[in-house]
């Protein structure tokens, strides 16, 4: 902070000018994530155990539901591994969005009396939710290796994968947030898209079960591809289907520098509004 | 902007504009655009109006005026939580701000935790702040402490955790506002001295205080503000005397209310308050109301559509312009959420039992701010009246309480 100079008709600042910004401020947003994480589990008797139970007890709820009520075809793979894979990554989803959409608001107190890029609380709480997947990754881990799946070297395609996944969380988030502090409706609308959206992505069956003249819509879904990707990267030891990919990592892209400018563009408007 | 010297701050021909009410739901919006199309500019409230003055690099600057004059506004927009409307705001150097003492605590983290977050919400690297660590520590004086949750830390111990990581920040522009009005007397010696620490180093200093006393030994130019237009810019002599003059003729108070017009605020959903009246009236042949009784203020509003508000206060304030006390509503709301709520049109009651004034003529001014507490959104003022006292013989002073006597002479049983 050396210099500021504030005046309503100044040129708009550049992504550039954004992005370095937000690198002064790199250790608010690592305290910021640390707090989070913290804070999350001083108060909780199981503590971290929670990440790794609430993926797990809907793995159970749907392994009963879909491989003993309904079957769902799952090739070799145990249903329980099917869809713990798929529930992991998605549960960092929804908990990013819960925790990252609320942020601003939540911390209202701070918008409206101290400067700082306001994108470092969203982001934080996405750094947060990536705490959360790292520890119920061992789990996954543990899973592989107790249904005797083989690791290939084509587990490392989880890493793109994470990180196209974390990319499209965090374009989600930004938007989302700022919607949030203009329009409190989006708390209500939030949770209901995402039931809808994770049943539009292959979280609980496999992509195949979807009609052929319905699969490239399907795939139009950042996430249906990213799911699908993870499981060919850890169960099938193949990587994932590129074209899907790269069209995700096209999209994700476009969305995330989208999200950014749009949050960068209202986020003065925050504090008089919230 | 940049060929200004570190350390300098200007305003030049600043207006702020915020839209009431409106935003936060889509059925606000849709209202507020059709509110705009149709060219309806009552709703606007513009908190500061071509406001322009600079402060030259180590020299310290008196903001002061009414409540809703525009001070807290002018704070936000020099440390860019908000932006300008119109003009520029220009403002060299680190800036640094003893606003909010604490910002980003958290109850379950430590004093430990809590000094690093605080300190990189106010721009300290976490180098910085481990470098400056067992200092903050020191100067907080919470050794002992500093590993419990600041949950457990008494107001006094919070404040001074906080003050002592704003302390370390070593700003080029320090903003100040009514952070003296918490803590103890010791520790708002300790502020003081901190702020001359400062400015001895060289620290512009923008100082908000409704205490004269205080602004004119740490000041040596103010700045007069009031409805959001400059009213008096110079020596601070001159201007905290000509805000001490508003104040007693009550021109303070009326500039203050005009910011809500009551013509054409109830008719687009704005609070007005009807009246505001201090009960029972007394009967001509008693001299006033009686200082051991009770009385209540009462507040009539209408508020044209429903809406939370932030904070009510009511003031009382002697004939000399003496504020004899003030009292919010913070708490008042117990456990009814919707204490807060206006809608339609109502009365709130404040009861003082007992009234415990001294003789003499008063009146009330009521203000109620928005949910952000930031803007007055509505204020009244009540008629004058009179306090007699319970006894034949009017007692000086500014209130009767409620005392007991007793008398235990040594060897008494």
């Amino acid at each position: 902070m050396t210099s500021l100079a504030l005046s309503a008709e100044k040129g708009r600042p550049t992504l550039v000018g954004h992005w370095t910004q937000l690198y002064r401020y790199r250790d608010l947003l690592w305290l910021w994530t640390l707090r989070e994480v913290q804070i999350r589990y001083k108060q909780s008797i199981l503590g971290v155990a929670w990440a790794v139970l609430q993926p797990l007890v809907l793995a159970m709820v749907f392994t009963v539901v879909f491989s003993r009520l309904v079957r769902v075809d799952t090739g070799d793979v145990p249903y329980p591994l099917f869809s713990y894979v798929a529930l992991v990554p998605w549960t960092f989803m929804t908990t990013s969005l819960s925790f990252g959409i609320a942020s601003l608001v939540n911390n209202m107190n701070l918008v409206t009396k101290i400067y700082f890029p306001r994108e470092i609380l969203p982001l934080a709480s996405v750094g947060a939710a990536v705490v959360d997947l790292l520890i119920s990754g061992v789990i996954v881990l543990g899973m592989l290796l107790a249904y005797g799946i083989p690791l290939t070297w084509a587990c490392l395609w989880v890493i793109p994968l994470l990180a196209l996944q974390v990319v499209l969380t965090v374009a989600i988030v930004l938007v989302g947030s700022a919607l949030l502090v203009f329009f409190r409706d989006v708390r209500f609308v939030v949770p209901l898209l995402t039931q809808v959206w994770m049943y539009a992505t292959p979280v609980i069956y496999p992509a195949s079960m979807v009609p052929e003249r319905f699969r490239s819509l399907y795939f139009w879904n950042p996430m249906a591809g990213i799911i699908e990707g993870y499981r060919s990267a850890l169960l099938d030891g193949a990587p994932p289907e590129a074209t899907t990919l790269v069209r995700g990592a096209i999209a994700t892209l476009i969305l995330l520098v989208g999200g950014y400018l749009f949050f960068k563009r209202v986020e003065p408007a925050f504090a008089d509004l919230i | 902007m940049s060929d200004l010297p570190v350390g300098t701050v200007s305003f030049v021909g600043v207006s702020k504009r915020y839209r009431l009410g409106g935003l936060g739901t889509l059925r606000g919006t849709l209202a507020a655009l059709s509110n705009r199309v149709r060219g309806d500019a009552a709703r606007d409230l513009w908190a500061l109006r071509d406001v322009s003055f600079h402060v030259e690099p180590g020299s310290a600057l008196g903001l002061i005026g009414p409540n809703g004059a525009g001070k807290t506004t002018a704070l936000k927009l020099l440390s860019n939580i908000t932006q300008p409307t119109e003009g520029q705001v220009a403002i060299t150097g680190r800036v640094s701000s003893l606003i909010e003492l604490g910002a980003g605590f958290h109850p379950e983290l430590t004093g430990r935790e809590n000094i690093y977050l605080n300190g990189a919400i106010l721009g300290l690297s976490r180098h910085e702040i481990r470098q400056k660590l067992d200092q903050i520590i020191a100067f907080s004086e919470l050794e002992r402490f500093i590993d419990t949750p600041v949950k457990r830390y008494s107001s006094g111990m919070y404040v001074r955790l906080g003050f002592a990581v704003a302390a370390h920040v070593e700003p080029d522009v320090l903003l100040v506002d009514e952070v003296l009005a918490v803590g103890d007397a010791s520790f708002r010696q300790r502020c003081i001295e901190h702020m001359h620490t400062l400015q001895q180093r060289g620290t512009t200093i923008l100082f908000v205080s409704h205490n004269m006393h205080l602004v004119r030994s740490m000041c040596t130019t103010a700045l007069l503000l009031v409805g959001g237009r400059i009213r008096a810019h110079g020596g601070v002599e001159e201007v905290s005397a000509a805000y001490e003059n508003a104040m007693l003729t009550g021109d303070g108070h009326h500039a203050a209310s005009q910011a809500t017009d009551p013509a054409t605020a109830s008719s687009n959903g704005q609070v007005v308050l009807t009246s505001v009246q201090v009960l029972p009236v007394p009967s001509d042949e008693d001299y006033g109301l009686p200082s051991d009784r009770a009385a209540t203020v009462r507040i009539d509003y209408r508020a044209g559509r429903p809406q939370r508000i932030g904070r009510i206060d009511v003031r009382t304030f002697r004939s000399d312009g003496t504020l004899c006390n003030a009292i919010d509503s913070l708490g008042a709301d117990g456990h009814d959420r919707r204490f807060l709520e206006l809608s339609g049109s109502g009365a709130i009651e404040v009861c003082y039992d007992p009234l415990q004034l001294t003789v003499g003529r008063y009146h009330v001014l009521v203000q109620i701010t928005d949910p952000s507490d930031s803007l007055v959104i509505a204020s009244g003022q009540s008629p004058a009246f009179s306090v007699r006292e319970a006894y034949t013989v009017p007692e000086p002073g500014l209130y009767m309480p409620k005392v007991a006597w007793s008398h235990r002479r040594e060897g008494d049983p």
